[in-house]
């Protein structure tokens, strides 16, 4: 979706906004089903250290992932207990819930203003494809496809 | 869309016509002058023609049509079902499988796909057609049944002449139905017709070579008259009249009594098929996907059930409860029959390995038989289509090492065929497939030897295995027996991969083997994936749940009567010693204390023929869950069977019992 985005020369792209500690982030509005009200999850045995647990959504079982772990962010604590949400992605592979300390809006983010990384991506990382400049803000812009492809299987070792 | 629709369709009778024809051929071979089986084979020749060359599939028409011409020749007898014939008939059904796969891909074009050779084969095979020149005395055996023969009788008695009339078509006659017809029809003012060989109907359809016969009581005509009136019909190449004996007729339905009740008996079995073909017909095709949907609505609708009976049970209502009861029972019956909806005989698997076996067993130069037992046992649709693969692995696994060549089994006192044996059968909630042979067995030294060569496993451990372990070591990645790698199996991708499939599927494998007398492989599966009896247990705070299936019994124990022996603990019950495996620290249960008594809660479950007690703090109660795909990906610990939603709306988890002991 994100090389499809990137290959086709599109001028905008529509993305929700989430902040985990200080840092904002954003995923292509295209991936989001829905946004709920963080909830009591279930803890799964022997899971993965990110996995955080499962939620019933409507009769539908969904594991939770807990993205600071996921994403390698030290913000331990800094939620405000209302704004917590869970962003529920429909992907390729599964649906998914990611919980987040804040969801801020839907923007659209202009082709131009979005770059790559300018930094060399860190191995386990490589979900971040891109900046997205703001005037006063940036935005790390995330390919949720790539959660679950590679390196990160090396956390899953590790763990 | 239409098209697509049809093309679907077509695609559908296509893949059961060509297993069909696969079927038939098997046997063909096994009993080649059958006629039944001869007649079966071209109706499904038919069949495809028609269908593919109303869809434009030209190139399978044509194959098919040329199928049809060896078949007529088969039935009528003038060639014999010989192995070249029959591996030509295979070779053609191969390349229909072929170009079907092609039109499935959407792949397919017409005049592309080299089928001349083919055709060529087969014509070359049939050898004689019909360009010879035409017989002059009635082939072999008499066409009439005893019905006829007493019509001629009478006929002739009354003064009728009955008459045979050969009719030769030209060679490239185009429109062969409406020719036979134009005669059929040129015929009639000469007298009754009695017979047609081929029957009326296929003779217009244009169903046979280029020669027809007809049978006619000649009505006083001179047979010069009969002559000139065919070959006045254009394309018509050649025209012969018999008299027939009706006396010689007599003498040989006399003489063939017995095979005419025969006849009799075979018309009535053509009958029975008949009806059984229109039972079959009852049914609808349906998408699965609606069929895993409605699944799914009943799945919540038995979660719905529980949920509506706790209630009405808190309220205490009579009327209420009693309304509940018959909705429950309700929702049983809908659930069973949603079950069945989704079970097929297993036959639908097994029935590709006659096909398999004797290719390879020509293949490797073995002899082979192939015995099957317990085709009609019925198993989740989902599961059938997962089996598959992982069997024919099994199958060519005995095939290429398990059965030794002809000569080394004759030297070894062992009868001449191999024998490999593929059975089913209902174990409780689960399905078991038996993958047996009575080859030369797995060495388990071999099995150590290669494993240590490969660094599959520590040096110091291999001394320690049982021979049964030793054998398990062929479900080890990377692990191949065979001392040469063929193209059929021995690249040590497959036990493995195997075993992973069976154990996705919430299934398990055992192996058992003796050197010299045969390997036995026994998958055992549930026989259904989406609801089960479970036996819902605490641990701590936490809910989860056991198949029943895989449960035993629960017993209470003394805390001080587990003991410690080689750093395991174990139980006794009864005469047993039982390994006991804690829950609560293999799950990693957080506040979780099942010792506050003097007592623990033990449930005896077993998998295969292994028992264990598991530790748990309190026992729930049984239920009928509904179980949905926990993801592998984030939870990859074969523990976790499955996630299932309670009464109350709570996420608990099945465990996997094999996963355990």
């Amino acid at each position: 979706m994100i090389e499809e985005f990137l290959n086709d020369g599109k001028k905008e792209l529509q993305v929700v906004v989430f902040s985990l500690g200080d840092e904002e982030y954003a995923i292509p509005v295209n991936f989001v089903q829905e946004i709920i009200i963080q909830q009591q999850s279930t803890r799964i045995p022997k899971a993965l250290p990110y996995v955080s647990g499962m939620i019933n959504l409507r009769g539908n079982i969904i594991p939770v992932v807990d993205s600071s772990k996921l994403l390698r962010i030290d913000n331990t604590g800094n939620a405000c207990p209302g704004d917590e949400r869970i962003i529920l992605l429909d992907l390729e592979q599964e649906k998914i819930g990611l919980v987040v300390d804040k969801v801020s809006e839907v923007i659209n983010l202009n082709a131009d203003s979005i770059e790559p990384p300018s930094f060399s991506v860190e191995e386990g990382v490589e979900f971040i494809w891109g900046l997205g400049k703001l005037p006063d803000r940036l935005l790390v812009l995330i390919d949720p496809e790539k959660f679950f492809a590679g390196p990160v299987a090396e956390g899953r070792a590790n763990g | 869309m239409q098209a697509e629709n049809y093309l679907n369709l077509f695609i559908e009778e296509s893949k059961e016509s060509l297993q069909r024809l696969n079927d038939s051929l098997l046997a063909l071979e096994e009993n080649s002058g059958d006629t039944e089986i001869l007649n079966d084979i071209f109706r499904i020749a038919h069949t495809f023609k028609g269908m593919s060359k109303s869809m434009g599939f030209n190139d399978i028409g044509d194959l098919t049509h040329n199928m049809e011409n060896i078949l007529e020749d088969l039935r009528q007898g003038k060639i014999k079902a010989g192995e070249n014939i029959i591996n030509n008939l295979f070779n053609c059904s191969d390349k229909l499988q072929e170009l079907v796969d092609k039109i499935v891909e959407g792949t397919y074009q017409d005049k592309a796909n080299d089928i001349e050779a083919l055709v060529k084969n087969i014509q070359e095979a049939s050898g004689k057609i019909t360009s010879s020149a035409p017989n002059n005395n009635i082939p072999g055996k008499s066409p009439f049944d005893r019905f006829e023969v007493s019509i001629i009788k009478n006929a002739k008695e009354s003064g009728f002449i009955p008459v045979e009339i050969v009719v030769r078509l030209v060679s490239d006659c185009v429109l062969k139905g409406p020719r036979a017809y134009m005669v059929v029809k040129a015929l009639e003012g000469y007298g009754e017709l009695i017979k047609t060989l081929p029957e009326t109907e296929e003779l217009e359809n244009g169903g046979f070579e280029q020669e027809f016969r007809l049978y006619i009581l000649n009505d006083k005509h001179s047979n010069d008259n009969i002559k000139t009136a065919v070959l006045n019909i254009s394309e018509v190449d050649y025209v012969e009249i018999n008299g027939i004996d009706v006396d010689a007729l007599e003498r040989e339905m006399a003489k063939q009594e017995v095979p005419v009740k025969e006849a009799k008996n075979s018309k009535k079995k053509a009958n029975r098929q008949g009806a059984q073909r229109l039972a079959a017909n009852q049914t609808i095709r349906v998408n699965f996907a609606k069929l895993s949907l409605l699944m799914d609505l009943v799945g919540e609708l038995v979660i719905n059930r529980t949920r509506v009976e706790e209630l009405s049970g808190s309220y205490g209502l009579d009327d209420l409860s009693s309304v509940v009861d018959i909705m429950g029972n309700i929702t049983t019956e809908i659930q069973e029959t949603v079950m069945q909806l989704r079970m097929v005989p297993i036959e639908q698997v097994f029935s590709r390995f006659p096909r398999l076996v004797r290719d390879l067993s020509k293949n490797l130069n073995k002899d082979i038989e192939l015995k099957m037992v317990g085709m009609d046992t019925e198993i989740d649709r989902l599961v059938i289509e997962e089996i598959g693969d992982p069997l024919i692995h099994l199958v060519r696994n005995s095939l290429d090492h398990g059965i030794e060549i002809p000569e080394e089994r004759v030297k070894n006192g062992k009868p001449r065929e191999g024998t490999i044996e593929l059975a089913a059968c209902n174990d409780g909630d689960n399905i078991l497939i038996r993958v047996s042979d009575d080859g030369r067995g797995i060495d388990p030294e071999k099995i150590k030897s290669i494993a240590l060569k490969k660094e599959l496993i520590a040096p110091e451990k291999v001394n320690e295995l049982s021979e049964t372990e030793a054998l398990e070591l062929i479900f080890l990645p990377g692990l191949s027996s065979a001392e040469v790698t063929t193209d059929i199996s021995g690249r040590g991708v497959g036990m493995d991969a195997v075993k992973a499939k069976i154990n996705d599927l919430g299934g398990n494998i055992t192996l058992a083997s003796k050197i010299g007398s045969g390997t036995e492989i026994t998958i055992s599966l549930p026989s259904t994936m989406a609801i089960i009896q479970a036996l819902l247990v605490k641990l701590g705070r936490e809910t989860y749940a056991l198949p029943l299936n895989n449960v035993c019994e629960v017993v209470e124990i003394k805390k001080n009567s587990v003991k410690v022996i080689q750093n395991k603990e174990v139980m006794s019950l009864r005469e047993d010693v039982l390994p006991v495996i804690k829950l609560k620290d293999v799950l990693e249960v957080p506040e979780c204390d099942n010792c506050n008594s003097g007592n623990i809660t033990v449930v005896v479950v077993k998998t295969q023929d292994k028992y264990a007690g598991l530790v748990v703090s309190e026992l729930l109660g049984q239920q009928e869950v509904v179980i949905k795909p926990v993801s592998k990906t984030l939870c990859p610990d074969t523990i976790i069977s499955g996630a299932i939603t309670l009464g109350n709306g709570e996420i608990a988890f099945i465990l996997n019992v094999s996963g355990l002991i």
